[in-house]
């Protein structure tokens, strides 16, 4: 029964209509700007989305899951700031790397133990942690930038294998692993059931806590990751890195269609959202548009889209109301 | 009544509305305690607390986000989030700034701050309401939106000649007392007569706790939470003007993180995140506990950059002592009425034999 919760088909046409309207943005951009559609300028697009990519299959699954982590970009913060002074205290890079996405991994430990376990509310919970870890990296980082001394700390995040960037790259295997998780592993079943109905899913025999608490690791040591990519790009750990950070998974997942109220939501979504969001950004930046403009465009994009899908909804609901209705005076 | 059931009806009522009642009753005194523990450390610790003037500078950094977090409070307890104010803020600063560096009268320039606070608000209510948004969703991109134009308007320079006049509200004294204070004083003198005395107040807490049910008792819901989002979008206005009187005009930073300013000093004051609950007062109280961690950090020369992870560290806190004692309150709750199964039937029988 599990490996066939019934997927609506609405919501493979929100993603249709997703892919339209990216195709749009990106149509109106490359008219304005010719930078815009040159392997430069994809190249550049690829690689502001890719850390946000890198976040948010995880972060899809763990709002399906009816969680929230507000966290994420803290994290990416202190994971960088671990990583780089580590990698400076002579420890080799794959083990630098490492102890980012443990550290990024115990944050999502604390938080999904707050939540499953302790029972307080999610949004608090993670920002509460947002605090912590984004106090904690000012203090470890002082306010300045930590320079990473190993010439070869850059090369993820700048390095090209043949066409494509390596940043790109290391985002895309985070996405797979968490596709992976999503379509073909019970995990991804147990966030839905858990989302839509946690009372139900432990009654027919979901680890109600067990996946919550693994969602919220999950998407914190993916943080872990994305911080590493993030100071690798910079070649250096910055304390005020990934800060705004959760917003821009959030809106990516929610110009997606996942619901905030856990449930409903595919990375696939996301991944499109993300794409929308950053070809929006970038092509303003190339034809200049001031980055306040930007700023009130994003708010205009946000609101759009959430509340176009208000609207679908509530007409996609309107004849089941109508028979319901008829029911009753019957 | 009294015939059918002398014990358990009372018995009932007894044991459930204590442990309503008390967990507001609960957080306020802990709320108090902590924040009595903390001014008593503080002035052992430093001879510097426990000043006239110190203390008046406690209040006077808090009286912003405890005016505007009297509303908000009321919009959480509705089971709504606000998470526009932070841009508001901004936004009516720019515009009155804007205004008033233009040589528009501080009054007019003031008035058209708060008229854009509530027209954000409205907003807000608009597409919350009539659109079907979520409140989070809604607020969070009209948050990116007004802090866009509040740049926007301003060009993003900062704005510094302010006529006279425009300090009054946010660095003026009445008598002894600074203007700010006052003003905060004020807002929860009103709101908590508003919470505590009117329908608003009541009908907020209704369709917080269940909105469905509210709306079948002829609750008019949607009006309520109308309401309280463009009076929150007002205040936070007014709170723009506040904050740039502070200033001495318009900075890019203004309302930067003030959004979760007042949602933390709400949630420390007892504010459920689910709605139903909240007290006005408890969010002054979680506003000044905050207010004298920060000044108390300050005091003793603790970096800033400890303050944000102190602040995190306290709010996680709070929430978590927040579930404990709800956890414990519902252990209670089901303890006695499983202890007392006659209670169930006898009241359906009482409401019976009334009528």
């Amino acid at each position: 029964m599990l490996a066939r919760v019934p997927r609506p088909s609405p919501a493979a046409a929100r993603q249709l209509v997703n892919l339209a309207a990216l195709l749009i943005i990106m149509a109106i951009m490359a008219s304005l700007s010719p930078e815009f559609l040159t392997t430069d300028g994809i190249a550049n697009l690829l690689r502001q989305v890719a850390v946000v990519i890198t976040v948010g299959g995880f972060f899809t699954m763990l709002m399906v899951a009816g969680g929230l982590d507000l966290s994420v970009g803290a994290v990416i913060a202190l994971a960088g700031i671990v990583s780089v002074s580590l990698s400076n205290a002579g420890l080799p890079l794959p083990a630098a790397f490492a102890a980012a996405i443990v550290v990024g991994a115990g944050v999502g430990l604390i938080n999904g133990f707050l939540v499953a376990v302790v029972g307080v509310n999610a949004l608090i919970v993670t920002l509460g942690m947002m605090y912590v870890a984004r106090g904690l990296s000012l203090v470890a980082g002082e306010g300045r930038a930590i320079a990473a001394h190993d010439p070869g700390y850059a090369w993820l995040g700048n390095g090209m294998a043949g066409p494509v960037a390596v940043m790109v790259i290391a985002g895309l295997i985070a996405l797979v692993i968490a596709l992976i998780l999503e379509r073909r592993l019970l995990f991804g079943r147990y966030t839905v059931l858990v989302g839509t109905n946690p009372k139900a899913a432990r009654l027919s025999g979901t680890p109600v806590r067990g996946t919550l608490i693994a969602a919220f690791v999950l998407t914190g040591a993916a943080a872990g990751w994305a911080g590493v990519l993030f100071s690798s790009r910079m070649g250096a750990a910055v304390s005020k890195a990934g800060l705004g950070f959760e917003f821009d998974v959030i809106i990516a997942a929610l110009i997606g269609g996942t619901s905030l109220f856990g449930g409903e939501g595919r990375i696939i979504g996301t991944v499109l959202g993300a794409l929308i969001v950053g070809s929006a950004t970038t092509g303003m930046n190339m034809i200049g548009v001031e980055p306040f403009v930007q700023r009130v465009m994003l708010g205009v994009v946000l609101l759009s889209a959430v509340g176009l899908d208000a609207i679908v909804r509530s007409r996609r609901d309107r004849p089941v109301r109508r028979v319901t209705a008829k029911v009753a005076q019957t | 009544m009294t015939a059918t059931s002398p014990a358990t009806v009372p018995s009932m009522v007894r044991s459930l509305r204590p442990a309503r009642v008390g967990i507001m009753g609960q957080k306020v005194i802990i709320n108090i305690a902590i924040l009595a523990a903390i001014w008593i450390v503080l002035s052992i610790i430093t001879p510097r607390f426990l000043t006239v003037e110190n203390l008046s500078n406690v209040f006077r950094q808090i009286a912003v986000v405890a005016t505007v977090g009297t509303v908000v409070t009321l919009v959480m307890v509705s089971r709504n989030f606000d998470l526009s104010v932070g841009g508001t803020v901004a936004l009516s600063a720019a515009v009155a700034t804007t205004l008033a560096d233009g040589g528009s009268p501080v009054p007019v320039a003031m008035l058209a701050g708060v008229l854009t606070g509530l027209i954000i608000g409205n907003a807000n209510g608009f597409l919350i309401l009539v659109v079907g948004i979520n409140s989070v969703i809604t607020t969070l991109g009209m948050m990116y939106l007004t802090q866009g134009t509040a740049l926007l308007v301003t060009h993003g320079v900062p704005i510094y000649s302010m006529p006279d006049g425009y300090e009054i509200v946010g660095a003026g004294y009445l008598g002894p007392v600074p203007a700010p204070i006052i003003i905060m004083l004020l807002a929860v003198l009103i709101m908590t007569f508003v919470e505590r005395r009117t329908l608003l107040g009541r009908y907020a807490r209704a369709t917080g706790s269940n909105p469905e049910a509210a709306r079948l008792t002829g609750v008019p819901t949607r009006r309520v939470q109308w309401i309280l989002f463009a009076l929150a979008g007002a205040v936070a206005g007014w709170g723009g003007i506040m904050i740039s009187s502070r200033a001495g005009g318009f900075f890019a930073t203004v309302g930067e993180g003030f959004e979760f300013q007042v949602i933390v000093a709400a949630v420390l004051g007892g504010t459920s995140l689910l709605g139903g609950e909240g007290l006005v007062f408890g969010t002054l109280l979680g506003a000044l506990i905050v207010g004298t961690l920060n000044n108390g950090m300050n005091l003793l020369g603790v970096p800033t950059f400890w303050q944000t992870a102190v602040l995190g560290t306290t709010l996680v806190l709070a929430v978590v002592l927040d579930a404990m004692l709800r956890r414990r309150a519902r252990r209670v709750a089901l303890k006695v009425t499983q202890g007392t199964p006659a209670a169930n039937q006898s009241v359906p029988q009482a409401g019976a034999s009334e009528s």
